[in-house]
């Protein structure tokens, strides 16, 4: 009896020191999550793959999508309450979306559009890096911004690229808008910047 | 151990400890112990004995199985209050959905606020300190992150920060978004023409069968060693069962063997092999919880509200409400609610405009449309679209339209009213008491702040062009 109660706690020990091995094996080095210099990607190569895709696919929906079959052929509305309206999603509302199913999925890296002239104040700049990087591609519109910042004691790289206004719908939609802060956009302006960050 | 139990004698011995206490002492101990581990590890006593205090309105039911909400280590893992409330937070669009706050740039505002985690709002087992729908946070928790809420609503300017709950719901706000608002302005306290959808299962499970003749008694197959009931058998054939080529066995099975065999009393289990949408609804519903956990059905007289004492132990499952053979809605949607529940408001139904509009529309064989029962209200009928096809079925969560009961103005209400009336009625309390038998007796003022506010910000705009 006296026997096995040893083996259990010499096993309930062995777990508690097999816990504490392992965290301190996932601990990796800074640009951790498969993105170390070491195994050859690097956190801006990241983040500049991840812009590509999510503008890539962001493009094609605000053009195939959205601009032909809401605003040129008129078969659909996109609209802002698209489950009340049974609409298309407007492209910020689709870029969210995605962003959201991305967390909820699990990613470590997280992407949001952001503005200095948001319709949603969620959207407005809040870290101090959000604030120094759209403030940097506004008055750079061909350049990106990275940087890194501590948020909730964790590391990030962050990337800020410009989010420039593609079709005359994004343009007329901000300017028109309620609780648009801003009314003068024009085509190939920068209307916002999309913000990815790669945790370090 | 032997030489422990020498020891111990001794001392006793050399103390001058009379055993007869050690052996009251170690019995009594030895009763407690045994009863705290029964009551840990079995279902055989209750686990109330573990409660630090009563349990809230919404769980008090299934409060004697810990670990629904409880790990082992005592905290409440977000997953088991996800388990039962995601698909009612999803349907209602939660206004602050825990997706939207996972990006790390809210993390000083998580820091003030954890709004990732249910209980950081929703406690339990405090009755002092809970208010309804189990909140516990204090009522101007809305400041962490609105306090400039003003700079672009300026009604808001002077408000305080304890009262947005009068017209804000923290999860659902599909009837109180602005371009809602706007969209119903002006609209008639009551409508014309005043109409509910009617329920069409019936129609939709024809579809989707294809073919579906009527069956007659003639036509029902049951064992022939069984007497049936003449009058039974009347009923099965006027009702809608054998009206959608229902035939006695397909409910009188064993639900849980797939071999047919005839069963005389089947469970209520059958019954979501075709109403799977109004099993989900019931057993989310207060009536149904316990059902959902595995455990007996709650009875009126386990309820925490008054309920007729004649029917204390009537148990809560779908023939509750449905007849076994005669399934007829309106019993349903009325009398089986007003025989259990005996509260002001339930009593005062049949004083209502709501039920003499009901009872004018049965003069006129418009049942299924006209005048509002309990069921229109608590039971509502919603309207969905699945594969092009669109079908209007009850929801059997009865709590669904209580959290709050703003809830009620854009599922039930704006049917027959308009917005406001609707709003400023459902804020009544003395309305909802006296079951909405005449007009709201203030207004909440929606409308004019939202008109206010759109003013506003069309000013800001021309002052920007």
């Amino acid at each position: 009896m006296i026997h096995s109660n040893y083996i259990g706690l010499i096993i309930l020990l062995g777990a508690l020191v097999s816990s504490g091995c392992s965290e301190k094996a996932s601990e990796k080095p800074a640009g951790s999550n498969n993105v170390t210099a070491s195994s050859g990607i690097a956190p801006q190569q990241m983040a500049d793959a991840l812009q590509t895709v999510i503008n890539a696919d962001r493009v094609a929906y605000t053009k195939f999508i959205v601009n032909r079959l809401a605003v040129e052929e008129k078969v659909i509305k996109a609209s802002e309450h698209w489950k009340d309206d049974k609409a298309l999603l407007l492209p910020a509302q689709l870029f969210r979306a995605g962003s959201e199913i991305a967390q909820d999925s699990g990613a470590k890296f997280s992407y949001a559009l952001l503005s200095p002239w948001p319709l949603n104040t969620h959207n407005k700049p809040k870290t101090d890096m959000e604030k120094s990087g759209l403030d940097f591609i506004v008055k750079n519109p061909n350049k990106n911004f990275y940087g890194e910042e501590v948020l909730g004691g964790t590391r990030y790289f962050t990337a800020v690229y410009p989010d420039v206004a593609v079709v005359d719908s994004c343009v007329e939609c901000h300017n028109n808008h309620k609780d648009s802060p801003r009314t003068d956009f024009k085509l190939g302006d920068v209307m916002g910047g999309v913000v990815i960050r790669i945790p370090l | 151990m032997v030489m422990i139990v020498k020891k111990f004698v001794i001392w006793i011995w050399k103390n001058n400890i009379k055993v007869s206490s050690w052996l009251i002492f170690l019995s009594f101990t030895g009763l407690v112990v045994s009863y705290t581990l029964a009551a840990m590890y079995t279902d055989t006593f209750s686990k109330k004995v573990f409660l630090s205090d009563d349990s809230t309105k919404g769980h008090y039911q299934i409060e004697d199985k810990c670990n629904l909400c409880h790990s082992a280590y005592n905290n409440v893992p977000q997953d088991n209050c996800v388990d039962c409330h995601a698909e009612e937070l999803k349907q209602v669009n939660d206004s602050h959905s825990v997706k939207k706050f996972r990006d790390p740039r809210n993390a000083d505002d998580l820091d003030k606020i954890n709004v990732l985690k249910c209980v950081t709002c929703h406690g339990e087992h405090d009755p002092d300190a809970t208010r309804k729908m189990g909140v516990t946070i204090a009522s101007d928790f809305c400041i962490y992150c609105h306090e400039d809420v003003s700079e672009d609503r300026p009604t808001h300017k002077d408000l305080p920060f304890d009262g947005c709950s009068q017209c804000h719901n923290y999860h659902n706000n599909t009837a109180l978004y602005e371009k809602f608002l706007i969209k119903h302005d002006f609209e008639d306290p009551v409508k014309s023409p005043a109409r509910i959808e009617k329920a069409n299962f019936g129609s939709i499970y024809k579809v989707k069968l294809k073919e579906v003749k009527p069956l007659k008694i003639s036509d029902a197959k049951y064992p022939q060693d069984i007497v049936v009931n003449k009058s039974l058998m009347q009923t099965w054939q006027a009702d809608g069962h054998a009206i959608s080529g229902i035939n006695c066995k397909q409910c009188h099975s064993d639900a849980d063997s797939t071999s047919l065999s005839w069963v005389n009393k089947p469970t209520t289990k059958y019954c979501s092999q075709c109403h799977e949408k109004q099993e989900r609804g019931f057993l989310a519903s207060k009536h149904g919880m316990r059902l959902k956990q595995k455990m007996p059905a709650i009875t009126p007289g386990k309820a925490r509200s008054p309920m007729n004492i004649a029917e204390a132990n009537k148990q809560m499952n779908c023939n509750a409400c449905h007849g076994a053979h005669d399934f007829d809605s309106t019993f349903a949607a009325i009398d089986a609610c007003v025989k259990c529940h005996d509260d002001t408001h339930s009593h005062n139904y049949k004083k209502s405009k709501h039920y003499k509009k009901l009872v004018m529309g049965r003069k006129l064989d418009d049942i299924k449309t006209s005048g509002v029962t309990c069921a229109t209200c608590h039971l509502p009928r919603k309207v969905k679209q699945k594969n092009g096809l669109k079908y209007t079925y009850v929801e059997h969560n009865q709590n669904e339209n209580l959290r709050p009961n703003q809830q009620m103005a854009r599922n039930v209400c704006m049917n027959c009213h308009g917005l406001e009336f609707s709003l400023d009625a459902l804020a009544d309390e003395q309305l909802v008491t006296n079951n909405f038998n005449g007009n709201p007796n203030s207004s909440l003022g929606l409308m004019k702040m939202v008109r206010k506010n759109l003013q506003f910000n069309q000013s800001k705009k021309r002052s920007l062009k």
